[in-house]
């Protein structure tokens, strides 16, 4: 027994067994408080991250490999890498899902069909009780499809 | 010089061992008490683990009395030679390495865990009780490798031994620890706490941190 060897085992257990089946547990968190009308988001995104958290861990390293460990810029170009992606990676696609949500709003959906009136979100969120299981098989699937990274 | 001088010698140089073993079950404990994830400049754990260090590489350490030109008499051979010294010398490594090593410090590990539990529902975080438990389940193997970082003859053998296990920590605990602060950041903003930004950026300073170290050198 060594101090590295247990610490290497608990994050992995950690990492790799228990968050991926909080990861559930976020989703139906998540679910309840959509139905109930309140803040959801975190918990939604907190099981996708929960599925991904070797993903993340692999991209702040990186991040934070793109020098050598000696090199004292190792530092500022992980700062720099973190804001680039952020910049060029991150934000492009968050404009895509800005670019989609703007199509819906003109369609109607924010006050003709609105999500938070109570008869579409409990509708919305008895779709989401039946189907969980399969909505944590989408979120998986995605995530899966992912790890080459965005192409 | 008698032999029973050489003989009383030798008794307080293999008795290093045994209480470099005390000195890490007592880092173990004063971990737990100044945070399990974190330690106090110059609280009690590293203060014992200094006091470890010391002990394992007291021997090469005295050959500076040798470089200064004062001449030592190291007892020659490991065999102590007075049976009653030699005694107490079996007696009390014994009793460090069946008693405290193979039972204490397990024991103590073990209300650690325990304590973990009512960390937890007392609203605190698990991880420094399980933290302090794997750090006194391991004192067998961290003896080990603090031994081997204090090289025999060598008059810096203290010295060496700090600076191998800054790169240890540097290097090997800290590319793991900077996994288990993503799973903590992702718990908390599960459950929309402060703080997950910060263990973030931990992780990146925990990948990075002997970069950072060259960089403070290269602006001094």
């Amino acid at each position: 027994m060594d101090f590295l060897t247990g610490l290497t085992n608990l994050t992995s257990w950690f990492g790799n067994v228990m968050l991926p089946t909080l990861a559930g547990l976020f989703f139906v968190v998540s679910v309840l408080r959509f139905s109930r009308g309140g803040s959801h988001q975190y918990s939604m995104y907190a099981g996708f991250a929960a599925l991904m958290v070797s993903g993340l861990l692999r991209g702040i390293e990186r991040f934070t490999m793109q020098r050598a460990w000696n090199d004292p810029d190792a530092i500022w170009i992980t700062l720099l890498g973190l804001v680039n992606w952020s910049a060029n990676v991150f934000l492009p696609l968050y404009g895509v899902l800005q670019v989609v949500m703007a199509i819906m709003h003109f369609g109607g959906m924010g006050f003709r069909i609105y999500p938070g009136a109570p008869w579409a979100r409990h509708i919305l969120a008895a779709m989401l009780c039946f189907g969980l299981s399969g909505a944590l098989r989408l979120a998986e699937f995605f995530i899966a499809q992912g790890t080459g990274g965005v192409s | 010089m008698p032999t029973f001088l050489f003989d009383v010698m030798r008794v307080l140089l293999l008795l290093t061992g045994p209480a470099a073993f005390v000195c890490l079950v007592n880092a173990g404990i004063a971990l737990r008490r100044e945070g399990g994830t974190v330690f106090w400049i110059g609280g009690g754990f590293s203060k014992w683990m200094l006091w470890a260090v010391i002990f394992l590489g007291l021997e090469p350490t005295l050959t500076w009395f040798q470089f200064l030109g004062i001449p030592v008499a190291f007892p020659p051979g490991y065999a102590v030679g007075t049976p009653w010294l030699a005694n107490i010398q079996q007696g009390i490594a014994t009793f460090v390495s069946s008693f405290i090593v193979a039972r204490i410090a397990p024991v103590v590990a073990a209300y650690f865990v325990i304590r973990a539990v009512l960390d937890t529902a007392s609203g605190a975080g698990p991880l420094p009780s399980v933290l302090s438990a794997m750090f006194l389940l391991a004192i067998s193997s961290t003896h080990a490798l603090i031994d081997a970082w204090t090289p025999v003859g060598n008059r810096f053998s203290i010295a060496l031994g700090l600076e191998t296990m800054w790169t240890y920590l540097a290097s090997r605990i800290m590319p793991i620890a900077a996994g288990l602060a993503v799973c903590g950041a992702i718990v908390l903003f599960a459950f929309n706490r402060p703080g997950y930004l910060r263990l973030v950026m931990c992780a990146g300073g925990f990948l990075t941190v002997s970069a950072l170290w060259v960089l403070i050198t290269r602006m001094m």
